[in-house]
């Protein structure tokens, strides 16, 4: 008789409660339209190019990656699927198609693959390829320059980049109705609030996304910004910095990915609130306009960290079975 | 539904995606306005967007305010941007090949002081002003930028004057040696002589060539 310890967990049978990756692919899938359709409405043909090649190529590297590694073709969990979506979502419209193939080409392979696929991944892919793309090639990023061309009628200036080069003054004419209407410049979908807002709470109530850390990231990033705010007024308030830049797209369909997430309450608490604070820090004395994405990856670093606070574990280790 | 399904499923999704994603790129692809919205500008300081609506609406300005000046006198329309500002950073040397930078216009106009303008070109010595010679040569071949002579006749005395740098209006000598007061005054200053009646005049030879 083998002395090694077992773990108990339950006793069978199992009975399957019929959810599938698939179904949690299709539901975010279907909650991000709400978001990119707005965006596509108001870029036009261009944005729906870059959504479409962006989902495409991510699905056809997931094929490739499933051929090189002989592992059973995985395009049908809509996995790739969704990280190509949201990998569009935080690109401008006029996105080069270079930049989108080579973008999910570091999500699927490097972000995903290299670690063994999906539930593997240390980092959020979509934040490493998006990371290392505004380290390689920052202008073509630069949604000011980016969208240039384009007449609108409102003030298209990046509002993140007002607010770190004039301070509050220079986004004290912003609503936050029309920023929550979409009535900003950004990402095809990271701009429209209300949409953000409405497919976050789907998601969340379905128990796609887990509420505790997206609220929390939205209450790290708003607090943060109060702070901010009411020591030096030159910082702009929690409004401007929760309805702009990453920071909704970031709340609900980045920070949340699974794998890169912890899976404990007061975990998730801290990594969701440790990510709001570290974006307005990057924003309001860092380096970069927008810090959501280093402030995800570097809560994605805490996360194997933080998740060791768990309650006990559930079952019994016994020495002989 | 079942995995096989999925898979197809998939499939479907990636080359439809993927139809739509090229077509989009190769059939309507980004085209740029006829008139420029904003425009970029990289700075030495950072980048600039600048936009023409706001100019437009806010501040009230039509377009020949600002590009009057630069026209090419055959065209009606104003020229671009680009054509003085160049979008790549490098700052277009002053009355560049086609002649369009107006030392006079910036100055007057738009109140400009030399050195705000040419306040930090020199490498090695930041905020040292750039050498006028740098430009203004003897003889530079180029009919649309004058001499070192004529520049400073024209662009520099008025400066000097108020700045009480040497040389001024008073200080021929300070440029024009013997030799060259003598051709300086029969090239130049005989011309105001006549017009305000005072000093040698044309008709007065002797006056400096005495016997």
């Amino acid at each position: 008789m083998s002395a090694t310890p077992k773990l108990t967990v339950s006793y069978a049978p199992f009975w399957h409660n019929g959810s599938r990756i698939s179904k949690k692919s299709c539901n975010i899938f279907m909650a991000s339209l709400l978001a990119v359709v707005p965006g596509v409405y108001q870029y036009g043909v261009p944005a729906l190019g870059v959504v479409a090649l962006s989902v495409g190529s991510a699905m056809m590297w997931e094929i490739i990656m499933n051929i090189l590694t002989r592992r059973p073709i995985s395009i049908g969990d809509g996995n790739a699927a969704v990280i190509g979506m949201i990998f569009a979502m935080l690109l401008p419209a006029t996105a080069p198609w270079w930049i989108v193939v080579i973008g999910t080409c570091i999500a699927i392979v490097i972000g995903k693959h290299i670690y063994g696929g999906i539930g593997g991944n240390p980092f959020n892919p979509v934040m490493l390829a998006i990371a290392i793309l505004m380290l390689s090639w920052g202008k073509i990023l630069d949604f000011n320059a980016a969208l240039a061309s384009y007449a609108f009628n409102f003030n298209a200036v990046y509002p993140l980049t007002l607010m770190k080069s004039f301070g509050a003054s220079a986004v004290g004419g912003i609503s936050l109705k029309d920023l929550l209407m979409g009535r900003q410049i950004g990402g095809i979908g990271a701009t429209c609030g209300i949409g953000l807002i409405a497919g976050g709470i789907y998601l969340m109530l379905r128990g796609y996304i887990r509420w505790e850390i997206a609220l929390s990231f939205l209450a790290g990033v708003g607090v943060t910004a109060l702070c901010f705010n009411k020591v030096n007024p030159v910082y702009a308030g929690p409004g401007i910095h929760l309805l702009t830049g990453y920071t909704l797209v970031g709340a609900f369909y980045l920070i949340t990915e699974d794998s890169s997430s912890p899976v404990n309450f007061i975990p998730m608490m801290i990594y969701g609130a440790g990510a709001g604070i570290l974006t307005v820090l990057i924003r309001n004395i860092g380096a970069h306009v927008d810090g959501v994405v280093f402030a995800i990856l570097i809560a994605n670093l805490i996360n194997p960290l933080v998740d060791k606070i768990r309650p006990k574990t559930i079952g019994e280790v016994i020495t002989h079975a | 539904m079942t995995s096989k399904n999925e898979k197809l499923l998939g499939f479907a999704v990636a080359v439809v995606c993927l139809a739509v994603g090229i077509l989009s790129y190769t059939v309507v692809p980004a085209k740029a306005p006829d008139l420029p919205v904003r425009v970029m500008f990289h700075a030495l300081g950072g980048n600039v967007l600048f936009d023409h609506q706001t100019h437009s609406d806010a501040y009230n300005l039509e377009c020949d305010d600002c590009h009057h000046s630069h026209k090419d006198g055959q065209s009606e329309k104003p020229d671009a941007c680009g054509a003085c500002h160049q979008k790549d950073g490098e700052y277009r040397r002053a009355l560049g090949e086609k002649g369009f930078f107006d030392h006079k216009v910036h100055s007057e106009d738009y109140g400009l002081e030399c050195a705000q303008c040419h306040h930090d070109y020199v490498e090695g010595k930041p905020g040292g002003l750039e050498p006028c010679g740098d430009c203004h040569l003897r003889d530079s071949g180029d009919e649309s930028i004058l001499s070192y002579m004529d520049a400073f006749h024209q662009q520099c005395i008025g400066c000097h004057e108020e700045m009480g740098l040497s040389p001024g209006k008073s200080e021929c000598a300070g440029c024009h040696t013997p030799r060259k007061k003598i051709e300086a005054f029969h090239n130049q200053c005989m011309g105001c002589h006549e017009d305000l009646g005072a000093g040698p005049g044309e008709a007065d030879c002797k006056t400096c060539h005495g016997y």
